[in-house]
Parts: C-alpha cells; structure tokens; sequence
C-alpha cells in the first residue's frame, strides 16, 4: 500500500511517501504561518520527481488533524482532502499528539504535549509498550493543572512535545522527558500509524475531515465572555 | 473552454463553472453571513473554518450540478487577494493542489478586477476603454479599463469603504449588520429631511464616508439630547441619498475627465436599488452606456472570477505552484 502523509501542525512540517516494507521518501523542513501554502505544493512535486511516484498510485492519505498552527493545519489538510476527493481515496488522520506517543517507545505512561494559548497545553495520554493505547483522548489544560496531575502520579512516565521550561523545572523524579530530535512529528511515523489505523478502518471520507483545533477562535472566546455560551 | 472559479476571500465560499468567459454553468455561493452577525462583523478565523469545511463539498456539488467531470475542467481561476489572507490561503491551497492533481494550468485574479468582470458573465459585454466603479464593503474605487489587463487607478475611498460605512452608520441608527440591506430597507419609508455637506476631499476622485459618519453621530446625539424621537428612516434615506449623489457625481466626472461613454459598475453596494435607480436616470440623460451585473453577482461569487481568469489566460497570464495569498493585493 502506498501511502502520502502531511504534516503541517507546526514549525518543523514534513511531506512523506511511505510503502509498507518497501521505500520511504520523507521531506522535513521548516516553515511559518506565511509560508505554509507558498511551499507545500512545491515541495510535494519535488518529492513526487524524486521519488518517481505518481499521485495515481497513491492508496491513503494520511495527514496529522491537530492541534497547532491554526492556518498550518487548514493548509495541509486542504491538499491532503483535495487530492483524496480528486482521486476519490480515504484520508486517515491521527492527531499531532498521537504521533508524539507513537513514535517513543515507552513502558510507562506517555503524555504527548503542545503549547495552546499563554500557560495553557493541548494534551493527550497513552501507552504503547506493547499495543498502541490512547488513555485519555486530547484536551486543553492549564500548566498549574498538569503540574498537579504529574506530581500525584505513581508511575515512570515519559513527556513528548514542546515542553515549556517551566514544567521541565518541576518534574518529580519518575517524570522523564524525550529528547528534542524525537519531540516533534516525524513523517514516517505520522504514516506508519495512518497506516495502522486505516487497518482498523479508521479513516475518512474525504468531504468529512476537518481539522482539530482544541481551541476556539479568540473572538468566540470573547464573546462567551461577554454574552455566555452560544446555542 | 470551461473555467472553474474559485472565491474565498472574505465571507462567501463560492466554486463556478463557466464556459468561455461569459456563460455560467454553475455559480454556487455559500454565505457564512448568519455565523458572522452575532459579532457584528466578519471574524477571520471563523471565516477560515467555514471556507475549510465547507469548499470541497461545494465543489463537488458543483460537478455533480453541472454532468460535467473533472477531465472536462481547462482553466483554474482562483481569487489572490485583496482579502482576509487566512480565508484567501484556503481557496488558493484548494486551486493549486486541483491544478496540480489534473495537470491543468493556474490563474490567480484579484478580486476587484473580478468584481468587474461580474459585467462580462453576458453576450454583450461592454467595450474599451471604460471607467469602472467598484463599490463594496472593502472597496469604492474609480478605475480606467483600457483593456483586459490594462487598469488605472482614478480616485478612491480615503477611510471606509461605501459598504463599511453604510454597516457603522447602521449600527449608529441601531439597524443591524450586514448595514447596506438594512439601511436600504429604513430609506425605503423615509425620506430626505437632513441634508449632509457635500464630501470634499483634495483630488475630485476621491472620497471620504468618515465626515458623514461623524455628522450622523451628532445629528443623533443632539436629538436624544433634546429628548426627540430619532427619525430613523428619514436618517437612512438622507444618509442613503448623500453617498449615491457622491458615488454619481465622481462617476461622471471621471467618464468627462477621460471622454468615455461607457460606465460599468461592480461590486455588493451596486445591488442597492435605490443606487440602481439613480444611475440608470442619469446615464439615460447624459447618453452614457451603463452595466451593472445582476444582484447575485454583485456581491461575491465565483463566476466572476471564472471569467476574469479566462480573460487573463487568453492575455497570457498563467500561475505556478508558488502563488501565493496577498491580503492588499494591488491591480494597478
């Protein structure tokens, strides 16, 4: 199965071809939220050249749905959701914190991590020493509330993500963190586990993928200050 | 040759076919507008969203409409700026990486000269050389079209747009958003009590809406200071009145300036009736061949923008995969 994944959650954004037991091409390169949608089509042709692949043969495409980068999610999932629809292909798409966790190999328990607005992180749980598991599913949670829950548990456990200084300050001793290589989303790994979860028929309709954003737009956000809840 | 369009740039999501320049197949428009009013503006972020979730469906209801399939597309027109730069991306992302999937050629199109070619969606489009005016929530802009690719800057909005001013003064008035509907709906049983000064500004072709905005607070102020009831339809129609005798009067002069008989008009604020009314007296009298598109492609659509692409193309204009969204993208 031949599969094309996106990641453009972050700074460090990747495009990747990935055959099961075959060939892997995987492109890593820095980006900002103005150059997102000037270079990821170029990029994608690079690659394709390279590689010799045609966009004809490819069977999935995988892309990370969230969070990050409001506008970097929007411009990799629209390529990603345009080519699936023009080829007529299912999507599957593991969220950003999926990958951390999937790509660290780990006995104890994984919290995948990703800064959200001021002292605030996007966070998910899991294990996957031997099978993938996700404990708890992505939620936003203050640093002061994380802080609580690390310090309470009784456990080895392993942080992965963009860790702000001041949790790694804090950490009780059965707390570790990754090192900065195996911190941020790797391609191969984002398909390789696209690929596992189409397996489990996890995927999507094309038309039906939006991204994860964990978080509202500051105006609604605003707004529900000023007025309550809507609906 | 069969054009497909592509618009995102503000608060409408909309994909066309359209079929050499001037017949549309398919013009769907999806307004986020509803979503939008509880905020009393456009919220960016929220326009981004909605353009993310719902273009392709959109796209795909297109094709099905029109029985055509996707070898049949020649031409990708999609709209560059100006706009809000996060809900350009989401068209131009979807454009390029159509473009690239089906191995067809790219053009990006401002938005303005879109709005125009609104006017060429017809058997009978007008001629060059022209004077356009472009008038909507982002724009009032007066332009010599010398030809499909030739444009040149006459005057222009120095604050507000004409369509941004009719929101703040309708908000002002207390009669809601989106402020141009709204106001031409109060005028409509008003009438003209309160004349506004005239609006001067250092070049003839330039305009100004704030001394008008800021004349309509105090008028207001100083009524509730006296404890009178605010005739609001007679205010809307005053202010309605003064900005179109504005909007008509530089229209003319430009056509005099540069001795051009033909006036083409463009953008949401022309599917005002009353502005309608105005222009088409005058232009009988003065011997001036009026267009001004139908209500449904004044504001923003695709179709237009299908058509200025197809244009483009034939003058030899073509995009790569680095086009890029430019928020004050400029035509001159």
């Amino acid at each position: 199965m031949r599969i094309l994944a996106i990641d453009t959650a972050t700074k460090q954004s990747s495009i990747t071809l990935w055959e099961n037991d075959k060939e892997i091409w995987e492109f890593l390169f820095a980006t900002s939220s103005k150059d997102y949608g000037e270079t990821i089509l170029l990029n994608l042709d690079m690659l394709l050249r390279r590689s010799n692949w045609n966009l004809e043969d490819i069977d999935l495409y995988v892309i990370s749905k969230g969070p990050g980068s409001f506008t970097g999610l929007r411009i990799g999932m629209m390529v990603i959701k345009t080519l699936a629809q023009v080829f007529n292909k299912p999507i599957s798409a593991p969220s950003y914190l999926d990958v951390l966790a999937y790509q660290n190999k780990f006995p104890g328990i994984i919290f995948s991590i990703l800064p959200a607005r001021k002292n605030e992180l996007h966070l998910a749980s899991y294990r996957n020493w031997k099978d993938f598991q996700k404990i708890e599913k992505e939620e936003v949670v203050s640093i002061e509330e994380f802080l609580k829950r690390i310090n309470i548990l009784q456990e080895e456990a392993l942080l992965v993500g963009e860790i702000p200084e001041e949790i790694k300050m804090k950490l009780p001793n059965n707390v570790i963190f990754t090192s900065k290589s195996s911190s941020f989303l790797r391609g191969a790994s984002l398909a390789e586990l696209g690929f596992l979860m189409f397996n489990k028929g996890e995927y999507f309709d094309p038309l039906e993928l939006n991204p994860y954003y964990g978080q509202k737009s500051s105006a609604e956000i605003n707004w529900e200050k000023l007025h309550g809840k809507k609906e | 040759m069969y054009i497909l369009g592509i618009e995102t740039s503000c608060d409408e999501t909309s994909i066309a076919i359209v079929k050499d320049g001037e017949e549309i197949i398919e013009n769907l428009i999806f307004s986020q507008i509803e979503t939008h009013k509880i905020f009393g503006g456009v919220v960016p972020e929220v326009a981004s969203r909605l353009h993310m979730e719902v273009l392709n469906k959109i796209f795909k209801l297109a094709m099905e409409k029109s029985n055509l399939s996707l070898k049949d597309i020649d031409l990708i027109s999609v709209t560059q700026g100006p706009g809000l730069v996060g809900a350009l991306w989401i068209g131009i992302t979807f454009a390029k990486t159509l473009a690239y999937a089906l191995k067809k050629p790219l053009v990006g199109v401002n938005h303005l000269v879109g709005h125009i070619f609104a006017n060429f969606l017809r058997k009978d489009p007008p001629n060059f050389p022209f004077i356009s005016l472009v008038v909507s929530g982002g724009h009032t802009e007066w332009i010599l079209v010398e030809d499909y690719d030739r444009y040149r800057l006459l005057g222009k909005t120095l604050d507000d747009a004409a369509g941004e001013a009719f929101d703040k003064v309708a908000r002002l008035l207390g009669l809601g958003y989106p402020g141009g509907p709204a106001i031409e709906k109060a005028a409509e049983k008003g009438r003209l009590i309160f004349d506004f000064p005239k609006i001067k500004c250092e070049r003839e072709l330039d305009i100004s809406f704030s001394g008008l905005k800021t004349s309509m607070l105090y008028l207001i102020k100083n009524l509730q200071k006296e404890g009178r009831e605010i005739p609001i339809n007679d205010l809307a129609f005053s202010f309605q009145y003064r900005v179109i005798e504005e909007l008509l009067e530089r229209s003319f002069i430009a056509l005099n300036k540069f001795q051009t008989s033909t006036l083409v008009l463009a953008g949401g604020v022309v599917a005002n009736k009353y502005l309608q009314k105005r222009f088409s007296e005058v232009s009988k009298r003065e011997n001036i061949k009026l267009f001004m598109p139908p209500p449904i492609l004044c504001t923003d659509n695709a179709a237009m923008i299908a058509s200025a692409g197809y244009y483009l193309y034939n003058k030899g204009k073509v995009d790569g995969l680095d086009l890029s969204a430019d928020p004050s993208l400029e035509i001159f």
